[in-house]
This record gives C-alpha cells, structure tokens and sequence, in this order.
C-alpha cells in the first residue's frame, strides 16, 4: 500500500509537467486535433465538376448527344471545346484540364452503319490517384448511355472506350514519390538542421560570445548556412539519380531546368531554417516548430501525398504559403510531363520571391544585439 | 592572499599618475529597460586603465545586463557609455576590436581542441597565421597549459576551461578583458590560479572588469561597485567599504549594504 501512494505521487508530478510544459500540450492535444481535422478532410476524395475538354471531329447527332450526358453529369464539368488532340498536352501542363475526350470524325456513320465506333478518353497521367476515377466515371456514363440506346429488340449500338495515360502510361506511381522525396529530404536537411545548428549555438551561449567580437552578423549567418546548401545538393543529385537508374523515373524535360530550381528550394528551405531559428531560444523548440509549422503541412498539403485539387479551398490557399507546394508542380512538371524553360516561369518566380522574404525577415530578425 | 596583498601596491601609484581623460571604462546614467523591468538603472562610474574592477550584486541584480550593453550585445535604453575611448552606441564595431569577453558559460567549443579555438578566435580578430601561431603558444606556454594544445574542451575539468577561455579572450591582446562570473562552481586552488592571472594580465596594461557575487573575490579587486536591483549603490575600493562600515569582509559589507537598501527602499514605497 505504501508502494501505491508513492506511485500515486509519481503519477501526479508527471501530470504536472505535461500540464505546465506547452511543447507535450502540444503534442499531446494541438497535434491530434489538426491531423484529424486535416485528415478528415482530405479524406474526401470524390469527384466532381472535374474540368474536361472534348475534341469533337464529328460534330454529328450521337456524339452531341453524348457530349451533352458527360457535361450535364455531376463528375465533370465542360471547360473548353479543343480543335484537335495536341492542344491537350498543353491543357494538361497548363492544369485546366484533367480528362479529354476524343470524337472520331465518322463517330455516327460508324454507329449507324457498322454498330460500333471508337471513342478516346484521355487522362492526365501524373495525377495518378484521380486518373483512373476519372476514367472510370467517364466509362460509367458511357455504358448507361449504350444501356439506354440499346433496348432488349435492338442491338448495335456500342461506343468503344479506348484509354490513354498521357505522360505515364503504366500509371507509375514513382513518378510521384520522387518530387515528394525530394522535397522532404531538403526540408529536412536544409530546413531542419539549419535551425537546429543556429539554436545549439544560441543554448551553448557560443551565439552571444560571436556577437561580442568585430565579426559581421551576417558573416555568421552565411557561414552556417553553406554546409547544408552542399549537403542538401548533393542529397538532390542522389535522388535524381537514384530516380533515373533505379526508379526508372526518367527526366523527360531539361535536366538543367531541374537542378536549377532544386538550388532555389534548396535556398528556400535554408531561409526557413534562418527564419525558425530566430525565433526559437532552444533546439527542442526549433525542432518542434520545424516539424509542425513547416514539415507535417508539407506531407499533407504540397500534393505530394493528396492531389491538392481533392483538398478543401482553404486548406488548398494554406498549402500555396509552403515552398515545397510550388515545387512540387516544378519538378512534376519536368520529370513527367517534360516542361521546358519557359513554361514554369510562374511557378519558379514565386519560389524567388519566396527565398527573398524569408531572408529578408531573418536578416532583420537576426539583430546583432540579443533582446 | 600575500602575493594579491602586495599586487594592491603598485596600481596605487599608477592611477594617481593617471590623467581623468584617460579612463578605460566610462559610464555615464547607464539604463536598460525590458517592457516596464528596470534591469540597469543609470548607473555611473569610471576605470582606470590597468584596473581591476568589481561588478558585486546578487543573482537578479543587473550586473550581466550591465556588462552585455558594455560589450555591444545589448542596446542600451538610454545614457551614455565609453569604452576603450569608443562610444558604445555608435562605434560598437570598433570598440568590439578593442575587448575581450568571457561569458559566464564558458563557451568554448567543446567538440574543438585548445589550439582549434584559439585560432578560431584569432583569426575572427583578423590575426595572421603567423599572429596566431605565436600568439597561442605564448599564452598556453605562460600559463602552463602547453600540455592542453591537442586537447578537445569537451575533456577538460572545469577549471582548465575557464583558464583557456581567458586565454582564448587575449589573444587579439585587447585593452579591456570583461569577466562573467568566471570562476562560479570552481574550487578554491583554481580560482586562486586564475586570480594570478587576472593580476598578471592586469600589470601588463590590460583593463579587466569583473562580475561575482563571490565576496572573496571581491577582496581582489581595486575597487568595487556594489548593484542592488539595478541601481549602482557604491563604488570604492574593499578598504576603504570595509572602514567606512566597520565591517571585517566584503561579505558583511554587501549585507549591510543590500539590506540597508532594501529597508530604506520598502520605506520610501509604504
């Protein structure tokens, strides 16, 4: 009995600290909350009103008739009418689209004349876990509508699917992990140890002897941030490589492209660290900010495990505050659908504005007077 | 305590020589404030060159806020400061050429050897190689500490560190050395040891300003301040304290002289 109530006291003072220590409250409460909120609603990944395109050469009664079930269905929703199948590629880059389908210019002569015609659904094949919904919904509405041409007297009426993944053709999932990978192992390097680094120095007190010598505060920011811009380079080169000859997730846009905007996140992400790391006084704390203000968003909310388009509004405006959202279309954009210099300019000047504010505001948080 | 009687001598005659315009340290009306808190509270005082000064107070008392503004750590709330003739507000570059700093958590880099910090530190100094070399040995070798060259800080006792953080804070040989509580959880013998060094340093032209809340050390100064909740209550030297209050040690000065203050301040609030 003596025993318990000694256990009964240890138990107490445990409670004691979790309550009084906000970095468990945290853990403890804040983190669940947010993954289940988070979670919750991401979760959710049906479709609809998913933006498609049609590419009609018949221009005749049934594929009208057609077209008319797919835009008036609660999957999709009409974006644009294209001339013809090559304008797709550029809609897929471009993201206003995620399906197209194809009429053949005989569609109706076919149907009438010889039972059966081709229709082309094509889907944007670097977004893999939509895709094939998408496809299936596609085939949905064209089964009810043979289903409701061909009553039990009459056959001969079948509308062929043919499906093609453009840009992935096996639907191979590496070609999303890579970028995803990427982007975690230089938050990680970059982003993480940079802080963490600053902050030891700050705990040892080693920060403040620094700051009494003549040496240029700048100086002494600079000179912490270049081992991990070399380290996460070289971590990046592994990857891409490792992508190429292992994966077989071939680079299919310029190479060059790629590693330049790798450095730029690389940057980015070193900033982010300058930044934790002025407003931490500990290494725990730099630690814990980095995993839930910068780390965990970017596993839910830069795409690289849900399609940013499946996520609610607000969280998808939240995800375009993470440098790693815009890269990840970057890098996307290279590996799969083989985007050349021009076409990212968009996406690559945010992450440069990015790297500029965030060094900006370490730089004015980084006073060579401790407060 | 014979060898640091003697040392009281000749600094004596020394400060007499010396001109008012030549102090080390200058302080004039001297304030931090952090929000409403009152850390340092216009403080006032002046050192000689060559002098070693004491910063007494209790824990909680200003005296390291103190020292950081004079470093150029911390801005300053207001009033006005000198040190090393530069102006602490607005040529702290310059004036942090001038001084040395040993914090008071003996922040070398652990997992550097001995002669691995000390040229770190000289060259952010901007000391030759060369500068360096000769420099490091010269200290070490003074000291008898050439034995510790290889040695990474991480493996040294206590006491060792802080002698090679002093060591480490000469090596530009500046003409102010501020001290931080630098022999705080050290025994007897080797606080002893690096008095003698303070002395030695101290003879050789060298200012050396020194926080602790150690009465004996404060034996060991040429003159005191005492701090009491920011304000500088009393600046002369251990003597001269000791007489005016009849008291024997610097301890019972600093009690009479913190409870005093705290009495008459209580009253003043009633």
């Amino acid at each position: 009995m003596k025993n318990f109530k000694i256990f009964k006291g240890l138990v107490r003072k445990e409670f004691l600290h979790i309550l009084r220590d906000w970095r468990s409250l945290t853990m403890l409460l804040g983190i669940p909350v947010v993954l289940v909120l988070l979670f919750g609603s991401v979760m959710t990944m049906e479709i609809k009103d998913a933006n498609i395109a049609i590419v009609d050469h018949a221009k005749d009664h049934d594929s009208k008739e057609l077209i008319n079930l797919i835009s008036t269905s609660e999957f999709f929703k009409l974006a644009k009418y294209l001339d013809t199948s090559d304008e797709i590629d550029e809609e897929f880059k471009k993201g206003s689209i995620r399906m197209a389908f194809v009429f053949d210019k005989d569609f109706g002569y076919k149907l009438h004349h010889e039972g059966h015609a081709q229709i082309q659904l094509i889907a944007d094949g670097s977004k893999i876990l939509t895709s094939p919904s998408l496809i299936s919904y596609g085939k949905i509405i064209i089964n009810q509508h043979i289903a409701s041409k061909n009553p039990p007297s009459k056959a001969g009426y079948y509308i062929i699917p043919t499906v093609r993944m453009m840009y992935n053709k096996n639907l191979n999932g590496r070609y999303m992990t890579v970028p995803g990978i990427m982007s975690t192992v230089i938050l990680l390097v970059g982003a993480l140890m940079t802080s963490l680094s600053i902050t030891k120095e700050k705990e040892l007190g080693t920060l403040e002897l620094l700051l009494s010598t003549p040496i240029n505060r700048f100086l002494i920011m600079f000179a912490k941030i270049v081992p991990y811009l070399i380290t996460s380079f070289i971590s990046a080169l592994s990857i891409i490589w490792a992508a190429k000859y292992v994966f077989e997730v071939p680079v299919s846009g310029s190479m060059g492209l790629l590693l330049l905007n790798t450095v730029l996140y690389i940057l980015t992400a070193l900033a982010l660290g300058l930044l934790i790391s002025t407003f931490a006084n500990s290494q725990l704390t730099a630690m814990m900010i980095t995993m839930t203000l910068l780390m965990l968003p970017t596993e839910v909310l830069s795409g690289m495990t849900f399609p940013t388009d499946s996520l609610p509004v607000v969280l998808q405006w939240l995800g375009k505050l993470l440098p790693a959202t815009w890269f990840n279309i970057i890098s996307k954009g290279i590996l799969l659908q083989g985007a050349k210099s021009g076409s990212l300019w968009f996406e690559t000047s945010i992450l440069v504005l990015m790297v500029m504010v965030f060094y900006l505001w370490s730089v004015v948080r980084f006073k060579p007077r401790l407060q | 305590m014979l060898k640091i009687a003697i040392c009281h001598l000749p600094l004596k005659t020394k400060v007499m020589n010396q001109s008012k315009t030549t102090y080390s340290i200058s302080v004039e009306n001297l304030t931090k404030k952090f929000n409403d808190f009152v850390a340092v509270d216009k403080i006032t005082f002046n050192v000689q060159k060559g002098e070693i000064f004491g910063f007494l107070g209790a824990n909680g008392a200003g005296k390291t806020t103190a020292m950081r503004m004079l470093i150029g750590v911390l801005e300053p709330t207001s009033g006005k400061g000198e040190v090393a003739s530069y102006d602490i507000f607005k040529n702290s570059r310059k004036l942090k050429k001038h001084i040395g700093y040993m914090s008071q958590k003996f922040s070398l880099y652990d997992d550097l050897t001995a002669k691995e910090n000390m040229r770190f530190f000289g060259g952010i100094y901007g000391l030759t190689n060369k500068e360096i070399k000769n420099r490091t040995k010269e200290l070490l070798n003074h000291f008898g500490m050439e034995h510790l060259e290889k040695e990474r800080v991480s493996s040294l006792p206590l006491g060792w560190k802080q002698k090679l953080a002093f060591c480490t804070a000469l090596m530009h040989k500046p003409d102010v050395v501020f001290l931080d509580e630098p022999t705080s959880g050290v025994d007897p013998a080797i606080r002893r040891q690096f008095w003698e060094m303070i002395y030695e340093t101290a003879e050789g032209g060298v200012t050396v300003l020194v926080t602790t809340h150690n009465m004996d050390e404060a034996e060991y100064c040429h003159r005191i301040s005492m701090m009491v909740a920011g304000k500088m209550i009393k600046v002369d030297t251990p003597q001269n304290l000791k007489n005016e209050y009849k008291l024997q040690t610097m301890g019972e000065v600093f009690l009479h002289l913190a409870r005093g203050y705290e009495k008459k301040h209580a009253i003043t609030e009633s």
